[in-house]
């Protein structure tokens, strides 16, 4: 199972391209792709998913082409959007047998065995008589997972799927995933929660502006940014002055100022430890050094 | 089979998600209450309904399906956006969107999930109806209630949800396309349905629809064609949708098959709709045709037919005929070409003449038939024709124009279609208009306003009729069994002067009284009244009896025939009034056919008349007997339907814009002679009407006041501008020619009978025309018969009659009645002076009603009475009055002068009588006398100013609210274009109109003006030229009109004048005064004493009042 992307380019009216020549090849196993809000990621798992046409390139799955066999392809795929809900009057059963028979489980007793053994293995069997519109933001998003994979997908797309999830539902969720990689399909996982990726996937690409600008492991990733994170100590008074020089990770106040976590190239003007780089410092690192304007707001989203 | 499956998975789904939607469950549940509540109303034996409204089996599924058609159709289109907008939550059903489908089926699965709830609510609304109607006073049938849900729910809802699916994709606004299919709906229900034969009618509100019990649909060609369209309209916009979809397409091949069935479907249903609305312009065409061909041949000499021997072989839809005529050349010239008429429909096969064949040609209806020697004056010969084909009834009333031809035969929201005549193999309807036998030269229709020659002739037919069915014709039947069938012959006893054929599956019930068999011919089942007249039976042959002795009495002729049959018709065949007689097609000699279950007739809601006589006696705390009141029953009904004695009864409906009738009169008169005039072509019908007139009293007058002008009064304004001549040829004025010629016909004779006397006439008239049944009466003819009695010339009064607009206008003055000291009776008098001051001679008939018959009396309390106890009619010439004196033995409570065709409005003057007291110093005063003409002048120093004059200024217009009016003009409640409207209570007009009623002051028009009550700014102006300067006492004119209270006062039954602000413009500046009218009597009342400069002086009234609206009449000034 292999999807090929070539010269990717996705554009909306005239000139705003969402995507801009994107070239990747995707394998088995979790593929992360990680990348700012508007990089491109929903358009390109939209596109991958049959919901939007490409503007120009070419996409095939499985050896399949994108735009001529949108039937087959569908039948490959699973795809759970960002913000999923579902009907609110439908039961948490009654939803996923909707999405059964929408992909052509047509026994009943089959239907019912799959969409109790899916339940099952979300955790949410005890809650299937339960409105959809009375479910937690977890339950909801686990909810979205099973029917995805009500039709045995090749090919699973997710598109933001810890956002706003706590940390238990998040680890869980991340659990979930980790179990359907053992398969043979692909999971593409679209996030800007670095830890989603570090925690999961085997291999990823970083989207910036519709660009690919970093397609590789995470751990290549990682090496990438080696000893370019620093631990420095500040002053009170020197806090502003050092987040206008670096990209600051952290600030954790000590007792006469800061403990800062830093990346830079190097650090002259003042004592600094290198210490190893994570997959969020490698990020920050990364983007950076595109050139990319890593404000605090935007590091705070990517926490 | 992947795509059925997830069309029924969808459709499964969405069947769920919409049957658990709030939106869904209240509108149902709301349309369900309304519908069961209504249904209670209509179905119940004891219910509110009239009769029209639960007559056949199909009423009440149809009143149901018409209703919630609408609601559903809109309910659905919402629910269809709904979904839509449901589905633009990406997230929600972009995970549905990634599975493997193809857009049609998703959306076939959703238009599938939407018609299975809309079923569902069908079936509830109709399975709730169903033990309404099996229990309630309708015959119950199942047909109606599939082929009304499939013809008129089906279509609209897949249209509607097609087209606003369609919207939906396009304008992506739930809410935008939510509104244009509310204002499409509105526009459609409103407006764009009931024209271009209501091809735009999507809801089927206004296309014919109803069936008759016994014959089904009457047009279901039409039916399938135009639903058909809708159905393939919906489909083919579904499939627009589904191209339109923004979710990308499956595959090409779904989209090209999608896209296929989307052209196919749409181009079905344009052809469809093309072919329908093709096929009623090719008919119009047609007629039109028909019509032309006629018409350049109403100048030829046609030979007459004595004798017809007619055989009809009925084959399912078609007839194969032979015919055997006696031909006899009645004409002055030479024929060496006969012209005959017949349905274009039958085909001439042969025509022969003592066996020898005889060349003929066919134009459409025309046939001339060429016989080997010309026909000389008084020759005869005897033609034999065979003939076949199919009845064409586009060929009946060619003489009706387009319009009237094709607006809608309707009631409330009943459009029954129009059918003329039927030949199916289950009933056969042919009359002559349908041409189904030769007749000679053209039919009236096709000849008018040429003088019209009825043919009367001997008639025989024998038909074949098929095991279970009977046959009703004219004459004499014989009925032979030998074959399996029954062979049927009918001969006619005297000449007749048409044949009809009817043959159904009738039960029938005969009774014979005074050697007159009367039969019915009704539909199994449809005895609906037999529950109403069950305590009657053994006084029925003494009822009908007396009946027909009124009958026969009031009208000064006999029922010419032994038989009279009453005959069942499917609701469809209808039937057009005429110009030139009274007669219409469902009256035939010897039979009068009524429509199926009496639905249309006035007196025939025997359930209505039950539970009005119930009230009423509970009212009056009395028992009555119940075989009087069921022959109070039937004597109504008879009485309005069949003889045409009654039609102002309370509890009677007519219904607007129907023409049919059924009144036997034209079997007494029409069908008996026929006034054939070439000076005037309408005399005939003046001549019927008369007759009508002896029997049936004037119509109702006590509601004028609400629908404003009589149709009396509307044809004495016409006459005014017009002529008779003029309004009868005149296409834009089809309306009011017939109530204009309906008065004018009565107004020609009783100037005749007034002159004359009444006894002396009536006696002669009913003379000639005895004299003359059988034959055609000349101008000549008619002349000679006046001459007998009074020297004037008749034909010059016909003609001043027929081309003059001058009419005569009556004042009445100086009425008095009291009781007088006579010999050794206490007697009452009454005293007036009528003048007729213009320049034309006038006949008015005075009516009286004695007060003993008001009160009290079983019988004629029971049912509000409205004939007169005293009638006499008044000569009155030009430029006099006449001196009025009578002494009665009874105290008349009302009086009242209807004055025919004058320029008076009201047309009828009513009087009302407080108890008469004793004037012992008076003596009877018994006067006829014509004398001088008294027109009051008014005295040196007094001045009156009515709205009619030019003085009366209406002033300041209020701003006229074009969407108020355009809305009223939608629901038919616009201000009328009649110079004079009704006066309503509701909603009152927002500017100055004026209304007449008697309460009004005026000479000849008693008139007001009337408006809506205002701020105060709206002011009306009476102006003055006053002579002399002085103190003036000013009066003003109360019409004593009260007015109901609304809103906060409602339920108190209170009625109030309110008041009127005066501005009485005097020497030292304005006055304004306040009047409260609740203590103010009917009539002239003082205002105030006023100095006032000589020259123009003004009184202005403002539009201010407490009461809903302000009336403005009469002003007058009388110097002091």
């Amino acid at each position: 199972m292999q999807i090929q992307i070539n010269q990717l380019s996705k554009r909306y009216g005239r000139e705003k391209y969402a995507l801009r020549e994107i070239n990747l090849n995707i394998n088995s196993g979790m593929f992360g792709l990680l990348g700012p809000n508007g990089a491109g990621k929903t358009t390109l798992m939209r596109i991958l998913v049959t919901l939007l046409p490409p503007t120009f390139g070419e996409v095939t799955i499985d050896g399949l082409d994108l735009k001529k066999h949108r039937k087959e392809i569908r039948k490959l795929v699973g795809y759970l959007p960002q913000d999923f809900s579902t009907f609110s009057k439908m039961a948490v059963w009654e939803f996923l047998e909707y999405a059964a028979c929408l992909s052509g489980l047509r026994s009943r007793k089959a239907r019912m065995a799959k969409v109790d053994k899916l339940l099952e293995s979300v955790g949410l069997f005890e809650v299937r008589d339960r409105k959809a519109a009375k479910l937690s933001g977890g339950m909801k998003r686990r909810l979205g997972i099973a029917q995805t994979l009500i039709a045995d997908p090749r090919v699973l797309v997710v598109d933001e799927p810890t956002v706003g999830l706590d940390p238990q539902e998040r680890l869980r969720f991340r659990n979930l995933m980790a179990d359907l990689s053992r398969e043979e399909i692909i999971i593409i996982l679209s996030t800007h929660i670095v830890g989603d990726i570090s925690s999961t996937c085997t291999d990823m690409a970083l989207l910036s502006d519709g660009k690919i600008v970093f397609n590789g492991s995470p751990d290549d990733l990682i090496a990438a940014s080696k000893d370019k994170v620093w631990h420095i100590s500040a002053r009170d008074q020197e806090l502003d002055r050092l987040q206008e020089t670096y990209p600051v990770i952290s600030a954790v106040p000590a007792e006469d100022g800061y403990e800062l976590r830093v990346v830079a190239d190097r650090i002259d003007d003042r004592p600094a430890e290198p210490v190893p780089p994570n997959l969020e410092d490698a990020y920050i690192y990364f983007m950076q050094s595109i050139g990319y304007e890593m404000s605090m707001e935007s590091k705070g989203a990517a926490w | 089979m992947n795509t059925l499956y997830t069309i029924w998975s969808v459709a499964r789904f969405e069947t769920k998600l919409l049957l658990r939607s709030w939106a869904f469950r209240i509108f149902s549940a709301l349309g369900v209450f309304v519908l069961v509540m209504m249904d209670i109303g209509l179905g119940l034996k004891t219910g509110w309904s009239p009769h029209f409204l639960n007559s056949l089996s199909g009423s009440l599924p149809l009143f149901n399906i018409k209703i919630l058609n609408i609601y559903q159709g809109i309910i659905a289109a919402f629910l269809a956006t709904e979904f839509i907008k449901r589905d633009r939550k990406h997230d929600t059903t972009q995970v549905m969107f990634v599975r493997s489908f193809s857009n049609t089926s998703y959306l076939l699965g959703k238009l599938c999930g939407i018609l299975a709830v809309f079923t569902i609510l069908n079936v509830v609304v109709l399975a709730v109806a169903v033990p309404f109607h099996i229990f309630g006073p309708t015959p119950f049938a199942l047909t109606p209630y599939f082929v009304y849900s499939f013809w008129i729910s089906l279509p609209t809802l897949i249209f509607m949800v097609g087209m606003s699916v369609m919207l939906v994709t396009l304008i992506r606004n739930q809410a935008v396309v939510f509104v244009i299919m509310l204002g499409y709906s509105l526009l459609v229900l409103i407006f764009l349905g009931q024209h271009l034969f209501h091809v735009f009618d999507s809801f089927a509100f206004y296309q014919p629809l109803v069936m008759s019990d016994f014959t089904g649909l009457a047009n279901p060609e039409d039916v399938y064609r135009l639903r058909g369209a809708y159905f393939l309209w919906g489909l083919g916009l579904i499939a627009v949708a589904a191209l339109l979809t923004p979710r990308l397409r499956q595959s090409r091949i779904a989209n090209i098959v999608t896209a296929f069935v989307g052209v196919v479907c749409l181009c079905s249903a344009t052809v469809l709709g093309y072919d329908y609305l093709q096929g009623k312009f090719a008919d119009r065409e047609y007629r039109h045709q028909l019509r032309n061909t006629a018409q350049a041949m109403t100048e030829i000499p046609v030979p007459t037919v004595t004798q017809y021997r007619l055989l009809l072989d009925h084959q399912g839809e078609k007839l194969d005929m032979g015919a055997e005529l006696t031909v006899v050349n009645n004409s002055p010239v030479v024929l060496d070409s006969l012209l005959f008429t017949l349905n274009p429909g039958l085909i001439t096969e042969k025509i022969s003449a003592n066996r020898e064949e005889l060349s003929f040609t066919r134009t459409d209806q025309l046939l001339w038939i060429r016989p080997n020697t010309a026909l000389s004056p008084g020759d005869s010969l005897s033609l034999s024709l065979d003939y076949a084909g199919r009845i064409d009834d586009r060929y009946c009333y060619l003489d009706i124009d387009d319009k009237r031809y094709e607006s809608l035969y309707r009631i409330w929201l009943y459009s029954f279609p129009k059918q003329y005549s039927l030949v199916t193999p289950d009933f056969v309807h042919l009359t002559a208009e349908a041409g189904w036998y030769p007749i000679p030269g053209l039919p009236p229709g096709a000849a008018f306003p040429a003088p019209i020659k009825r043919n009367f002739a001997d008639y025989q037919l024998s038909v074949d009729v098929p095991p279970g069915m009977i046959a009703v014709s004219q004459g004499r039947s014989t009925i032979d069994h030998a074959t399996g069938s029954a062979v049927y012959t009918f001969n006619s006893e005297q000449p007749l002067a048409q044949m009809s054929l009817t043959i159904g599956r009738y039960e029938q019930r005969q009774i014979e009284v005074d050697s007159v068999s009367y039969r019915l011919c009704l539909f199994p089942g449809h005895d609906y009244f037999a529950d109403f007249l069950d305590e009657v039976g053994d006084t029925l042959p003494s009822m009908i009896r007396e009946l027909k002795n009124d009958y026969e009495v009031g009208l000064g002729l006999q029922y010419p025939h032994a038989r009279f049959a009453l005959v069942e018709l499917p609701i469809q065949l209808y039937s057009y009034q005429r110009l030139w007689t009274v007669a219409q097609e469902t009256v035939q000699p010897e039979i009068v056919f009524m429509p199926e279950m009496g639905t249309i007739l006035a007196g025939g809601d025997f359930r209505r008349m039950k539970r009005r006589a119930n009230r009423r006696q509970e009212r009056a705390n009395q028992e009555g007997n119940p075989a009087e009141i069921q022959a109070e029953y039937f004597s109504t009904f008879a009485k309005v339907d069949i003889l045409g004695m009654e039609n102002s009864r309370r509890g009677i409906r007519r219904f607007a814009g129907v023409e049919t009738r059924y009144e036997v009169l034209p079997n007494l008169v029409s069908y008996m002679t026929n006034v054939s005039s070439v000076q005037c072509p309408v005399l005939n019908y003046a001549f019927e009407a008369y007759f009508q007139d002896r029997v049936s009293p004037p119509g109702n007058t006590r509601s004028r006041r609400w629908r404003g002008m009589t149709d009396e009064e509307k044809a004495n304004l016409a006459l005014q501008k017009k002529s008779l001549a003029g309004i009868i040829t005149d296409p834009n004025a089809v309306a009011i020619a017939r109530p204009t010629l309906q008065a004018k016909g009565r107004h020609l004779l009783s100037l005749l009978e007034a002159k004359i006397g009444r006894e002396l006439f009536s006696g002669a008239i009913a003379d000639f025309l005895i004299a003359n049944h059988y034959r055609n009466i000349s101008d000549r003819d008619f002349g000679d018969f006046v001459a007998a009695f009074d020297s004037t010339d008749f034909s010059a009064v016909v003609d001043t009659w027929y081309r003059d607009t001058a009419l005569a206008g009556f004042l009445i003055k100086d009425v008095e009645s009291y009781k007088v000291q006579d010999g050794e009776r206490t007697r009452t008098q009454l005293k007036f002076t009528l003048t007729n001051p213009t320049g034309v001679d006038g006949v008015v008939e005075l009516g009286l009603r004695y007060r003993r018959n008001r009160m009290g009396g079983f019988s004629r309390g029971f049912f509000r009475q409205t004939s007169n106890d005293y009638t006499e009619l008044l000569w009155i010439p030009a430029h006099s009055a006449m001196d009025f004196g009578v002494v009665l033995d009874d105290d008349p409570s009302e009086m009242t002068i209807d004055t025919y065709v004058s320029r008076n409005i009201p047309s009828i003057i009513t009087v009302q009588f407080r108890e008469q007291t004793i004037r012992r110093n008076e003596r009877p005063y018994v006067s006829r006398e014509i004398i001088a003409d008294r027109d009051d002048q008014l005295v040196a120093g007094e001045y009156l100013v009515d709205n009619e004059d030019q003085a009366f200024d209406v002033g300041m217009k209020a701003k006229e609210n074009w969407l108020r009016r355009t809305l009223l003009g939608w629901f038919g409640s616009a201000d009328s274009t009649d110079p004079y409207v009704g006066m309503r209570f509701w909603n009152p007009p927002g500017n100055w109109v004026a209304t007449t009623g008697p309460e009004f002051y005026g000479k000849f028009i008693h008139s007001g003006m009337f408006k809506e009550a205002g701020d105060g700014r709206s002011i009306v102006a009476w102006n003055v030229k006053l002579e002399e300067p002085g103190e003036y006492d000013i009066y003003y004119y109360e019409s004593g009109i009260q007015m109901p209270r609304w809103g906060r006062h409602r339920g108190g039954g209170q009625y109030s004048k309110g008041e009127k602000t005066f501005l009485v413009h005097h020497e030292d500046g304005i006055e304004e005064i306040t009047v409260d009218l609740d203590g103010v009597e009917e009539g002239w009342n003082y205002l105030g004493t006023f100095r006032l400069a000589a020259g123009e002086n003004t009184v202005e009234m403002t539009d201010a009042n407490t009461e809903s609206f302000v009336i403005a009449d009469a002003i007058k000034w009388v110097r002091r």
